[in-house]
């Protein structure tokens, strides 16, 4: 679907589960590829939440996003801003699936703000997007948590 | 107020009673105000008092008994506190207060408070702190650190000057002379509260009383008992057993690494280590045991399982022993001819080692299966997380573990003038101070304060000795290209530090326009490791247990397939050489019980 | 405080050139005198620097040197500066001076020196039993003297203490350490 095609909240949602799909299939294959079992065991645990994700989003349960990341501090640690971009294909080690993921979730991240953006004259596509987007920040700031707690343990 | 003439002279008036015997007594009994540093019935800061049990050892009356407050506390009490505290027989005590000269955390006391007489004698068995909590209020015979009849400070470690240091890969630290080492070894208390949190739990204060007596070649053997790199652990290690010891609360800890090193240095080569050690060798019982890897871990399993009659076979990968003790840690702090010596000995009890045998290249794992009763993998960390930024890859960036290995290999390895290293931990360190020795200026970059560097703070102190630059709270962000794919400098931001709510260590947030530029000739990623598994047949790998990249084993290094143990910086979080003897001490008993149980 | 400490030093050191004498750590004066002149030097001391008052005499076993030291320890309550006279005397052998002509109350300390560490004084001869009852032993202050020892002879333990747990076992039960039969002579007992 293309976004400029988003009318109604329902298609705007319909867009959300594609995205997070997307999302778990390229978990999927990453769990696949990786000969890594640390790196084999993160992308099944990001799989699972992205499954988590579609199902909130099919059972139109936004509710429990907002709630979940009005609490918690989002941290600017900009890890993600600097790592290098990942291709699936290479992804081998731990690292550079932490590296894809930090990556991946920054993006939807700014993919949403953008949509919420546009949408802007729209308050339920709007407030829909924003809490997507603030999702996926706090997805970002969660990898980046682990990136700075494994990764940069020395560092 | 009003003036008083009475109460200015009351004092005087006292005056002339001095001296006379008083005819009354008051009543009600009034007890008489004692002399400032009195010595009455003692007070316990609980809290303070760590359970030592040395004013219990002292007590020439042996009216101090070390006791459970409530059932069940020293089984819980935390490392660091054996969770006894002091009782007193006041029937016997005789207020010396060799007690309270002797308390190294300084928990214990006298006070001006005496029983005159009682009728009941168990007023007389009392435990301070808990049968006067108020006592702190009325504190008499106090210790004191600056006279005392502990000795507070630690005698001094003579070192290179850091000028001289930089010349050379000369060991810096120098050792102790004999008449050193029995001096601090006689500050030692003996309360074994430091064995505890050594992962091996090595027997400290037996082998600190050895050399206090000038008995070396048995603090050698009761270092070997469980520690076969002990020289190794006397030079490098982590020392977490410095951290406990009782004397660091008011002075400096017990120089427990230093007096091991003066001890197994004693022993000049294999053949004197043998006849000292003299350990005792079962005759073979026929079972095989595969050892991939020659790291500590590894080297302490293969070595009490040779002394039990296991005929052992190590797999290493590369063309000398060790691991990282070999090829990580550089030669200053760990020289050669001291690791060879300690493999050599090792091997003249029956350790056989194929060296350049990778598993996975030159034999497969399944080979070593099927020829062995048991298999221990201890091949640690060695693959290095990159930095992970554009322009990683350009020439001259390069792995602060792939440096050192070539350094330790003897390698040439061109650096140039101007190096900056990037991390935090002791490897940071160790690439920066071998970087100083090759001639470069040195530039440590790390993202958080130095009080946040995982590093041991002598080395952070040794590295700025030897004129390393540490430049902290600064985040890398790119390495800067010259043009034709070489390294020409690197840019860094500036970092905030955020604490963080939940407890976890302060995170860095960079601050977005602060940016910099070092130029360099090379750049020297010292981020971490983590291992590289892919020698393991994709069956086994799917039945052992991974956790954040470390192998789950049981207490004995037992993995869920019950002829494979693991141990060492793959499954341990501590990640030091002695947590690595610790794993291999425990999979000795794992694997004897496995194949004795089958 | 200090400046009279320091006049009264230096004033010592000429009146007494036989004698060194140092200032101590926490104030007070420290004078060290041969055998042979300490009467004299106290005597002086009590006539023409106001040392009117002994407070005390005590004894140091200095085992290893093979010799005791008396400390005279003096008040002048004028200066109110506290003064210590110091004396070394062989430990075998060797006996003091009494100094009971000067101040009666030496009576008491040379006593309680003579039963405790069994140093007599000359001029003291034969003094009564001050503290210890029909003792037979080694004077018990003496540094050789196995306090321990005989404190597990003379009292049996009290009810109650039963319970008394020791700290090395303790800490090796608790992290499974097995101690070897080679480090067993050092534990801490
Ligand atoms: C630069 C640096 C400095 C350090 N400084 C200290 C210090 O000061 N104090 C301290 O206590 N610790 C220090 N450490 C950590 C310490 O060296 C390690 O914790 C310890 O060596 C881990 O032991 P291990 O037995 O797990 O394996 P390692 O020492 O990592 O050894 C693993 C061995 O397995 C071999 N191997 C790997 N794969 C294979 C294979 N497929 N086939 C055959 N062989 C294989 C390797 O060649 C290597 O010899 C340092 C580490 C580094 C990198
Ligand atoms: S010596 Fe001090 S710290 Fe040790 S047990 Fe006694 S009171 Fe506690
Ligand atoms: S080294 Fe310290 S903690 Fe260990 S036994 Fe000696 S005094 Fe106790």
């Amino acid at each position: 679907m293309n976004t400029d095609n988003i009318q109604s909240l329902e298609q705007a949602i319909q867009f959300a589960i594609e995205r997070e799909t997307e999302a778990e299939q390229m978990y999927q294959k990453l769990i696949r590829l990786a000969e890594d079992p640390k790196a084999k065991e993160l992308f099944q645990e990001l799989r699972d939440m992205e499954a988590q994700h579609r199902q909130n989003l099919q059972t139109l349960d936004v509710t429990g996003f907002k709630e979940k990341h009005n609490q918690e501090r989002v941290y600017n640690m900009h890890i993600a801003d600097y790592l290098i971009d990942k291709k699936i294909d290479d992804v081998r080690t731990y690292q550079e699936g932490l590296m894809l993921a930090a990556r991946r979730e920054q993006m939807a991240y700014q993919y949403y703000s953008l949509l919420a953006e546009i949408y802007r004259d729209n308050p339920g596509l709007f407030e829909f997007f924003s809490v997507m987007a603030r999702e996926e920040r706090s997805h970002q700031n969660d990898m980046e948590k682990v990136y700075d707690e494994t990764v940069f343990l020395y560092n | 107020m009003e003036f008083s003439l009475k109460g200015m002279l009351n004092p005087l008036l006292a005056l002339q009673q001095a001296g006379k015997r008083p005819h009354t007594i008051q009543f009600p009994f009034e007890e008489k105000k004692v002399a400032e540093r009195y010595r009455g019935l003692h007070f316990n800061d609980l809290e303070a008092c760590i359970g030592c049990g040395t004013c219990s050892t002292i007590c020439q009356n042996e009216a101090i008994d070390m006791v459970e407050i409530n059932p069940g506390d020293s089984e819980n009490a935390k490392p660091g506190d054996s969770g006894l505290r002091p009782r007193v027989d006041n029937g016997r005590c005789c207020w010396c207060a060799l007690c309270v000269e002797v308390c190294p955390s300084g928990s214990l006391s006298l006070t001006t408070h005496y029983n005159y007489v009682s009728e009941d004698a168990n007023s007389f068995l009392w435990t301070p702190g808990v049968s006067n909590p108020d006592g702190h209020k009325e504190l008499s015979f106090v210790s004191d650190t600056s006279h005392s009849l502990l000795d507070y400070a630690r005698v001094p470690m003579r070192e290179l000057e850091g000028k001289e240091r930089i010349k050379s890969f000369a060991e810096v630290v120098l050792g102790y002379a004999d008449e050193e080492a029995k001096k601090e070894a006689a500050r030692c208390i003996g309360c074994s509260i430091c064995t505890e949190v050594c992962p091996v739990h090595m027997h400290i204060p037996e082998y600190i009383s050895a050399i206090e007596h000038g008995n070396n070649e048995d603090a050698i053997r009761i270092i070997y008992d469980n520690n076969p790199i002990g020289e190794t652990c006397g030079k490098v290690c982590t020392r977490r057993c410095e951290e406990v010891c009782p004397l660091g609360a008011r002075g400096e800890a017990i120089a427990i690494r230093w007096l091991k090193r003066y001890a197994t240095e004693k022993a000049e080569n294999a053949e004197i280590i043998r006849e000292i050690v003299n350990p005792d060798i079962k005759p073979p019982n026929g079972k095989k045991v595969g050892i991939i890897g020659a790291g500590p871990s590894g080297l302490t399993v293969a070595y009490y399982l040779a002394l039990r009659g296991f005929d052992v076979t190590i797999y290493e990968a590369k063309a000398k022993a060790g691991g990282m003790i070999m090829y990580g840690i550089p030669k200053y702090r760990l020289p050669l001819d001291s690791l060879d010596k300690q493999v050599e000995y090792m091997q003249s009890v029956g350790v056989k080692i194929h060296f350049n045998t990778k598993v996975g290249e030159q034999i497969s794992f399944t080979e070593i299966e099927k020829n062995h009763d048991a298999v221990f993998i201890g091949i640690g960390y060695e693959v290095p997380y990159t930095i992970g930024i554009d322009g990683e890859n350009l020439e001259n960036s390069i792995q602060a573990v792939n440096f050192l290995r070539d350094i330790n290999a003897d390698k040439h390895v061109d650096i140039g003038n101007r190096v900056a290293v990037i991390g935090g931990g002791n490897v940071a360190i160790d690439a920066a101070r071998v970087s100083r020795r090759l001639g470069a200026e040195v530039t440590i970059l790390y993202r958080r304060r130095e009080e946040d560097m995982p590093a041991d703070w002598e080395e952070i102190e040794g590295a700025k000795h030897e004129g390393v630059i540490i430049k902290t709270q600064a985040i890398p962000l790119n390495v800067v290209d010259d043009g034709s794919g070489r390294v020409k400098g690197i840019r860094y931001g500036n970092a905030r530090m955020v604490t963080d709510e939940k407890g976890g260590r302060p995170r860095p947030e960079l601050i977005e326009g602060d940016e910099h530029i070092l130029e360099l000739y090379t750049i020297i990623g010292a981020i971490g490791q983590e291992a590289d598994y892919s020698f393991i047949p994709e069956d086994i790998k799917e039945k052992i247990g991974f956790k954040s990249g470390r192998i789950v084993t049981n207490e004995w290094q037992q993995t869920s397939v019950p002829h494979i143990f693991a141990g060492g910086d793959i499954v341990n979080r501590t990640a030091d050489a002695i947590s690595a003897v610790a794993d291999g001490y425990k999979a000795v008993k794992g694997i004897e019980q496995f194949i004795f149980a089958k | 405080m200090s400046d009279r400490i320091q006049d009264l030093q230096k004033s010592l050191s000429e009146g007494l050139p036989q004698c060194s004498v140092e200032i101590r750590r926490h104030g007070g004066v420290e004078l060290i005198s041969s055998k042979e002149n300490l009467v004299g030097v106290l005597a002086y001391l009590r006539e023409h620097f106001g040392y009117r008052h002994l407070s005390h005499i005590s004894c140091v076993d200095w085992l290893e040197q093979n010799q005791f030291e008396l400390v005279y320890i003096l008040w002048n309550y004028e200066s109110r500066i506290q003064l210590f006279v110091k004396v070394r005397l062989a430990r075998v052998n060797g006996s003091g001076i009494s100094v009971r002509h000067l101040w009666p109350q030496a009576d008491t300390y040379e006593r309680e020196i003579a039963e405790m560490y069994g140093l007599p004084f000359d001029g003291n001869e034969n003094p009564r039993e001050l503290i210890l009852e029909d003792w037979d032993n080694k004077p018990p202050m003496r540094r050789d003297f196995d306090t321990r020892a005989y404190s597990k002879e003379a009292f049996y333990d009290r009810p109650g203490r039963e319970d008394a747990k020791d700290v090395r076992s303790v800490i090796s039960g608790r992290s499974g350490e097995e101690i070897p039969e080679i480090a067993i002579p050092y534990t801490r007992k």
